[in-house]
């Protein structure tokens, strides 16, 4: 299993860590905690995993639970001003701010849009998302379709 | 700008990201477990010392200091055996769900937190008092003065002490608890 497991860890670490990071609005020390309580969860799970879903599915059913459990443990998120951030974006363009404008925006979705909006960014297909979140995959569709409007709008205008 | 210009920037964040060594996350979570199963050991001790205390020093040929003590001690023995209990039922909530299940399994939960927190805890903390106050007579009647206001502003102070924790976890809580029912 150990092998199994390092394998597992190494080629979904990434994945993993930059949906906790949208999730977490950024903050890289939160995403490395929340990355390793996932794996945590994989390594005591591992020999439930039946094959009825690829590893990678498994994996992020498991991390957007994660996520959810966090607001728990993490209350105090930290809190980042848009308006701070917006006028950052307007004095220097580039990728970072564009990032973090983005993290910014994301963060002010709410939990379930949160998780839904970051398995579509990571290109996720949307039978995959219905199959994560449990929802069908026609209220995903439309779900998927509203969000995608409210994050645009956030990104392109700040509202 | 488009979604898709979003989703192109969002997918070619670098991968700057060390993959972190995952042998001691293991490790602590072995010591954790260990820490759980000796704490689980400690409370058990402990509530074999007090009953064993309590027959030791014949404490139930005096009924009204018996009736405080027992008071006090049940009072404190519950709330910890809730919050034992409350932890496990949190911890048996499978990650392997999906998530509307596993949100569905939370607010579950924390709805049941929500009524201890407003019936189960004012009745354990009016018993509670209920004991102190029993207490406060035979101190009052069997010791001295000073030693007896002592006792008294400690209890208040560290009453209050409590009833601060207790509100702010019941209030974190409850954020919580609106937070997953509106997402």
């Amino acid at each position: 299993m150990s092998k199994q497991f390092t394998k597992i860890y190494k080629e979904h670490y990434e994945k993993v860590h930059r949906l906790c990071l949208g999730y977490v609005n950024g903050d890289q020390a939160l995403a490395k905690d929340l990355s390793q309580d996932v794996f945590i969860k994989v390594w005591e799970h591992l020999d439930e995993f039946q094959h009825k879903s690829s590893i990678g599915t498994w994996i992020y059913r498991i991390t957007v639970n994660v996520c959810l459990l966090f607001i728990r443990k993490n209350k105090k998120k930290k809190k980042v001003d848009f308006v701070e951030i917006k006028e950052e974006v307007q004095e220097e363009h580039d990728n970072q701010n564009r990032m973090q404008q983005m993290y910014a925006c994301i963060h002010k979705l709410k939990e379930t849009e949160r998780i839904i909006i970051l398995l579509v960014l990571e290109g996720l297909p949307q039978k995959e998302i219905a199959e994560i979140t449990g929802h069908s995959h026609q209220n995903i569709r439309v779900m998927v379709y509203r969000i995608k409007e409210k994050l645009t709008k956030c990104v392109s205008n700040g509202i | 700008m488009e979604f898709k210009d979003i989703q192109n920037i969002w997918q070619q964040q670098s991968g700057e990201t060390t993959l972190p060594d995952f042998e001691p996350a293991k490790q602590n979570l072995r010591q954790l477990r260990k820490k759980q199963q000796i704490s689980k050991i400690i409370l058990a001790i402990t509530g074999i010392v007090l009953i064993a205390f309590f027959f030791y020093i014949s404490a139930y040929k005096y009924s009204g200091p018996l009736l405080g003590m027992s008071l006090l001690i049940g009072v404190v023995l519950v709330r910890v055996y809730i919050e034992i209990k409350s932890q496990q039922q949190l911890k048996k909530i499978s990650v392997l769900l999906s998530l509307e299940d596993f949100k569905a399994q939370l607010i579950n939960y924390y709805q049941k937190r929500k009524n201890l927190a407003f019936r189960t805890i004012p009745i354990l903390l009016i018993i509670y008092n209920i004991g102190i106050l029993i207490m406060m007579y035979y101190f009052y009647q069997y010791l001295s003065r000073g030693f007896f206001y002592y006792i008294v502003i400690s209890y208040l102070v560290s009453f209050a002490v409590l009833f601060y924790f207790i509100r702010k976890q019941v209030l974190n809580e409850l954020s919580i608890l609106k937070n997953l029912q509106e997402s």
